[in-house]
C-alpha cells in the first residue's frame, strides 16, 4: 500500500478544560485533494494549526511521509515542503506583490549575511533568480500586472491570491488551505479554484478547510468531516453527501450539489 | 533622476569636505564628528527596531560597552585604538546575541522593558566597578588614532576619518535595507507567523538583525570615545537611548537616508537653537509634536514621490516631459 502523505494518530489537543480536537486520526493519501469540513469550532484549523506546527499535539502524532513532524517548529516543518495559507489573511502589507512573493522562497537563498557583506555581485545574481521564480507564479496566478502594487491596496480576492502565490513560491508538495473560497464572489472564486487545479494537476497536494460545499464537492477526492473535535465521517464526495450523521450535524438535509460557475474573463 | 541623484550626492559630498576646512573652529569639527558618530548608532537601531519592529531601548548600554572596550584596552593596555576598534566589534556580536535571545521570547513593551534594564546594569556596573572603569571620575586621556603613522591629533582630522567610515558603513547599511535581508526584517515587522510559515528561522533573524544594530552601536560607541578621549557612565543614560529613537523616528524609519537625516537634525538642533537657552526643550516638543502630525514618516518621507516635495518633483517631471 502506498504511504500516505499526512498520517495523524491520534492527535489529541487540548486548551486547558477544553478538548478542541479529540483522538483524531486520518490519512491523506498521495496525489489527492483532501478536504477537512464541519461546523464552526469543531476544530478544522485547530487541526492544521498543530499540522503546521503553530500549535503543539496534547496527546497523538503527526507524519508527514515517514517524518514525524509533532513537536518541530514551524520554520522546519514549512522546510520539509508543507505551504500554507491562512484563514485571516497574514501577508507582508507594507510591501509590493512581487516582495510578498519573494519572501516565500527567502528560504531557499543560500548567501550569508557575511558572504553579501564582501560579496557585491553575489546576492544580486540570487535576487536576479528570486524574481524570476516571482514573474513565473504570479503569472500563474494571473497577478502579474499587479506585481509592484503594494498588498494593502489590493482588493480582498487579490490579497487571497497573493498568499497563495507566496506559498506556491516555497515549491510545497503539500499546500494546506484554511478557508481558500471564504470572502470570494462566485467569479473569484472560480478562478481561485481552477488555480488550485492545476496547481494540484503539477504534483502539489492540496488539503483545505472548506465551509463552500460547492467547492469541496467538486474538487475533493476525499472528505473528513469533524464534529465538537472529533471525526464523524470520511469518504468521498458522494459518500459524504449521503452520510446521515454528516447531514445531521453540518450539511443539512437541504444540501444539493452544483457545479461552480464560470469564472469571468479579463 | 538618477544623474540629479548623483550630482546632489556629490554635492553633498563636497561640502561635508570642504566646508570644515574653510572653518576653522575646533567645537564645529566635534560636533560635525559627534553627528558623524551618531549617524553610525542610528543606522545600526534601524535594523532591529526600524526594520524589523522590535523595540530597543538599550542603545545607550550597547554605545557603553563599545566605547569602554576601546577606550580601557587602549589606556589600560596600551593597544592600539585600531584593535580598540576591533574589540567594539566582537563586543558588538557578542551582544547581539545577548540582546537577541530574550527578543525571540518578549516583545513589545516587554522587550523595551528587558532592552533599558540591560542598558541601566551597563551603567551601574560601569558607574560601580570603580577599578576598572574608574567609576564616575570615567576613562581620561584616550589615546589618538594612529593612521599608518600619522596622528589624528585634532577633531578635523578625526572627522574625516569618521567620514570615510561613515561612508562605507551607510553604503553597507544601504544594501542590507535593499537586500534578501532588509526585506525579511520588515516581513517579520509585519507578520512573524506568515514569516514562519515560509519556513524562515525567525530566531537566527532577530538575533542577526539584533547583532548587526549592537556592531554599529559598539563601534559608535568606539568612535565617540576616541573623538573625546575622555568617557564616562553619566553619558550613557536611558535619556540617549530615547535620543536615537528620536533621531531614527525624526527621520524615517527603516530608511538610511532617514537615519541620516534623523542624526543630522537632532545633532546639530540643540547648536541651532541654543539662543533658546532653557526653553530649547519647548520648543523642540512643539517641533517634534508637528513631525508626528506632519512628517509620520520622517523627514526622508519629504522627499518620496507621495509626498508633496515629491509630488512637486513628479508634476515638474511630467511637465517638462521627463527632459532635464
Amino acid at each position: 500500500m502506498m504511504e500516505p502523505v499526512l498520517k495523524l494518530e491520534h492527535v489529541t489537543k487540548r486548551f486547558s478544560g477544553l478538548v478542541a480536537v479529540n483522538d483524531l486520526s486520518l490519512e491523506m493519501p498521495k496525489n489527492c485533494i483532501h478536504s477537512l469540513i464541519g461546523p464552526n469550532g469543531s476544530g478544522k484549523t485547530t487541526t492544521v494549526n498543530m499540522i503546521t506546527g503553530v500549535l503543539p499535539v496534547s496527546d497523538g502524532t503527526i507524519f508527514y511521509g515517514d517524518t514525524q513532524i509533532s513537536g518541530k517548529p514551524v520554520f522546519q516543518i514549512a522546510r520539509l515542503g508543507i505551504g500554507r495559507t491562512f484563514q485571516n489573511l497574514k501577508l507582508f502589507s507594507s510591501m509590493s506583490v512581487l516582495e510578498n512573493l519573494m519572501i516565500g522562497a527567502h528560504q531557499m537563498t543560500r548567501i550569508g549575511l557575511i558572504q553579501f557583506l564582501v560579496d557585491l555581485r553575489g546576492e544580486k545574481r540570487e535576487e536576479k533568480l528570486l524574481i524570476e521564480r516571482a514573474e513565473e507564479v504570479l503569472e500563474e496566478i494571473g497577478m502579474a500586472d499587479l506585481r509592484h502594487e503594494k498588498v494593502k491596496n489590493l482588493a480582498y480576492g487579490k490579497q487571497k491570491m497573493t498568499e497563495l502565490g507566496r506559498a506556491l513560491m516555497m515549491k510545497p508538495d503539500l499546500l494546506i488551505l484554511d478557508e481558500p473560497a471564504a470572502g470570494l464572489n462566485p467569479s473569484e472564486r472560480r478562478e481561485f479554484v481552477d488555480i488550485l487545479l492545476k496547481t494540484h494537476e503539477k504534483g502539489i497536494d492540496l488539503f483545505l478547510i472548506e465551509h463552500n460545499m460547492d467547492v469541496v464537492m467538486n474538487i475533493s477526492t476525499k472528505i473528513t468531516v469533524l464534529n465538537f473535535g472529533a471525526k464523524i465521517a470520511e469518504g468521498n464526495p458522494y459518500e459524504i453527501q449521503n452520510n446521515d450523521e454528516v447531514i445531521r450535524a453540518y450539511l443539512g438535509d437541504k444540501y444539493k450539489p452544483v457545479d461552480l460557475p464560470p469564472a469571468v474573463e479579463g | 533622476m538618477k544623474i540629479v541623484k548623483r550630482v546632489l550626492l556629490a554635492v553633498l559630498l563636497a561640502v561635508l569636505i570642504v566646508f570644515p576646512m574653510s572653518y576653522d573652529n575646533a567645537y564645529v569639527h566635534i560636533l560635525l564628528s559627534q553627528t558623524l558618530v551618531n549617524i553610525v548608532i542610528v543606522m545600526g537601531l534601524n535594523f532591529i527596531t526600524g526594520l524589523t519592529g522590535q523595540m530597543n531601548l538599550g542603545t545607550a548600554g550597547i554605545m557603553a560597552l563599545g566605547a569602554y572596550i576601546a577606550a580601557l584596552t587602549s589606556t589600560r593596555l596600551g593597544t592600539s585604538p585600531w584593535i580598540g576598534f576591533l574589540l567594539a566589534i566582537v563586543m558588538g556580536v557578542a551582544i547581539g546575541w545577548v540582546l537577541g535571545y530574550p527578543s525571540l521570547r518578549l516583545k513589545g513593551v516587554y522587550l523595551s522593558l528587558t532592552t533599558i534594564g540591560f542598558s541601566e546594569i551597563v551603567r551601574l556596573v560601569l558607574t560601580n566597578w570603580v577599578e576598572l572603569t574608574g567609576g564616575t571620575m570615567g576613562v581620561q586621556g584616550v589615546p589618538h588614532i594612529n593612521l599608518f603613522g600619522y596622528v589624528l591629533d585634532t577633531s578635523r582630522k578625526v572627522y574625516y576619518l569618521y567620514l570615510v567610515v561613515v561612508i562605507l558603513l551607510a553604503f553597507t547599511a544601504w544594501r542590507i535595507v535593499h537586500s534578501k535581508w532588509g526585506r525579511v526584517f520588515k516581513a517579520i515587522r509585519d507578520n512573524v507567523e506568515a514569516v514562519e510559515a515560509c519556513g524562515i528561522d525567525i530566531a537566527k533573524l532577530k538575533i542577526q538583525a539584533f547583532t548587526l544594530a549592537t556592531v554599529f552601536g559598539c563601534l559608535g560607541g568606539a568612535m565617540y570615545a576616541y573623538l573625546m578621549g575622555y568617557i564616562n557612565p553619566t553619558t550613557f543614560t536611558t535619556d540617549l537611548s530615547a535620543n536615537y529613537l528620536i533621531m531614527m523616528m525624526l527621520g524615517g524609519i527603516g530608511s538610511v537616508v532617514g537615519n541620516i537625516l534623523g542624526a543630522t537634525m537632532i545633532t546639530l538642533l540643540p547648536e541651532m537653537l541654543r539662543f533658546l537657552g532653557t526653553n530649547y526643550w519647548l520648543y523642540f516638543s512643539i517641533i517634534a509634536l508637528l513631525f508626528a502630525i506632519f512628517l509620520p514618516n520622517g523627514l526622508v518621507s519629504l522627499f518620496t514621490k507621495e509626498n508633496r516635495l515629491g509630488m512637486f518633483w513628479m508634476a515638474k517631471k511630467e511637465k517638462t516631459g521627463g527632459r532635464r
